[in-house]
């Protein structure tokens, strides 16, 4: 009974919020990127270089939430065989991808110009790289396996045991020496980033946030739209046999 | 009710089957990671170079900070003398090359090279290390005004 | 932006880029998938209206 109630009634609460969700999106990406562009002030450090943290920090911090995302739905797929849970791990796949390509993307930006060097086998590049090949291979499981039920179960297994590597990307930089610097924003003792430079930050972070959120139901609506085409169709090959 | 209870017990199962299987994973990997300590950290520090007494032309990475008053610029402009160091230890350092904008006195670098017993490490690339702090200029310039800045590292950590 | 601008601004314009076309393939999708669900619901309907 909850197996088919559920997802209809997600449908139809998803479809009145996410236009919601693209507006605060939209309005806080702008704001936050234009502030950290244009009014923010310079590093003392790095000059304006460092207005790439605008961007790297938010995207590599959604790379590792949108995979324990990914790890807790499939851990809820396995457990309570819901299948919503699964589809949600499946829709969340794509956006955690694209996110750890732009953490590398723009760390790699900002490497050049700062350490010396766009890429280093340091722990922390490394267990970030590891990161997108688990998006990859979550993604090739469910495109592999024909059958959705057990595509389902061994892409949720693939989703746990790469969660493993999220507290090692998270505390490589404290475990091993490394080129990257430790954290700024999460550590204890509060972030070490000066105010005028922490809140266009924080606001672009709720941006990625706030756009995880929008894409991923629309990709989970897609994703229920097409379990309901599948069974019209069947429906109607059968009514057409009847006929 | 029989049959709920039955689902019931079976998902019980299944949740402490995956939190067992998370839990073995998650100290495998650990394991696997503190044996391979020394081959995940990028570098060296001076007092561990020191210590591990490596054979003329080893190449490694050294990484440190670079000390206060040590930098000079040889005569042909292209060649730049260093000593790094962790507090503890120090090493000298020649390399000829392009610098980092980051690279100054007192701030983090990794330097990859060749270990010289009598004489200097002779590096190949410089690279900068950054530290977690961001301000403006403004704040540090009111800081040191008020003498309550503190040079990132100086309590020991790199 | 000074020297800089050549590694801040393909940051924030890669940022953009990749995720406004993430954002709008969902979309898209999303309101393709709605579309056929829809014709299909329509054919259904049409196909039991003859049988009665």
């Amino acid at each position: 009974m909850h197996k088919f109630a559920n997802p209809a009634r997600f449908l139809r609460i998803s479809k009145l919020i996410t236009p919601w969700c693209f507006v605060l999106t939209a309005v806080t990406l702008v704001i936050g990127l234009y502030w950290g562009l244009f009014i923010a002030p310079a590093d003392y450090q790095m000059g304006d270089a460092y207005r790439i943290i605008f961007v790297h920090v938010p995207a590599s911090y959604m790379s590792m939430f949108c995979y324990g995302f990914m790890a807790v739905a499939s851990a809820v797929g396995i457990i309570w065989k819901h299948p919503l849970a699964d589809q949600s791990a499946r829709a969340a796949a794509p956006i955690g991808a694209v996110f750890t390509a732009l953490a590398l993307f723009t760390g790699s930006l900002w490497g050049k110009p700062m350490w010396g060097t766009y890429w280093i086998w340091d722990a922390r590049l490394t267990s970030e790289l590891v990161l997108l090949f688990l998006y990859f291979g979550y993604m090739a499981v469910w495109e592999a396996i024909e059958d959705s039920v057990k595509a389902a179960r061994v892409a949720a297994i693939v989703a746990l045991v790469g969660a493993v590597n999220i507290p090692i990307i998270k505390f490589s930089v404290d475990w091993w020496n490394t080129l990257h610097q430790p954290a700024s924003l999460m550590k204890s003792g509060g972030a070490s980033i000066h105010p005028d430079m922490l809140w266009p930050l924080l606001i672009s972070i709720l941006a990625f946030n706030l756009y995880f959120i929008t894409v991923v139901l629309w990709r989970i609506q897609s994703l229920i739209i097409r379990r309901q085409i599948r069974g019209l169709r069947i429906r109607i090959a059968e009514e057409k046999d009847n006929g | 009710m029989m049959a709920k209870s039955r689902a019931a017990n079976r998902k019980q199962k299944r949740l402490y089957l995956v939190l067992t299987s998370m839990a073995v994973l998650a100290l495998a990997i650990g394991l696997v990671l503190s044996a391979l300590q020394d081959n995940i950290s990028l570098f060296l520090d001076p007092t561990e170079l020191t210590e591990r007494n490596l054979p003329d032309g080893e190449h490694i990475r050294l990484g440190g900070l670079v000390a206060i008053d040590s930098f000079e610029k040889a005569d042909d402009g292209l060649t730049y003398h260093f000593d790094i160091t962790d507090g503890a230890e120090t090493v000298s350092v020649v390399y000829k090359g392009s610098l980092p904008d980051l690279f100054r006195e007192g701030q983090g670098v990794v330097v990859e090279g060749e270990v010289h017993k009598n004489g200097p490490f002779v590096a190949t690339e410089v690279l900068a290390k950054h530290d977690e702090n961001y301000m403006p200029k403004e704040v540090l310039d009111s800081l040191k005004k008020r003498g309550l800045y503190q040079k990132p590292g100086e309590e020991g950590s790199i | 932006m000074g020297n800089y601008g050549m590694f801040v601004w393909p940051s924030f314009g890669a940022v953009i880029v990749l995720l406004s076309v993430l954002g709008f393939t969902s979309w898209k999708r999303k309101i393709d998938d709605e579309k056929t669900l829809n014709e299909l619901r329509q054919e259904l309907e049409n196909l039991s209206d003859q049988d009665e």
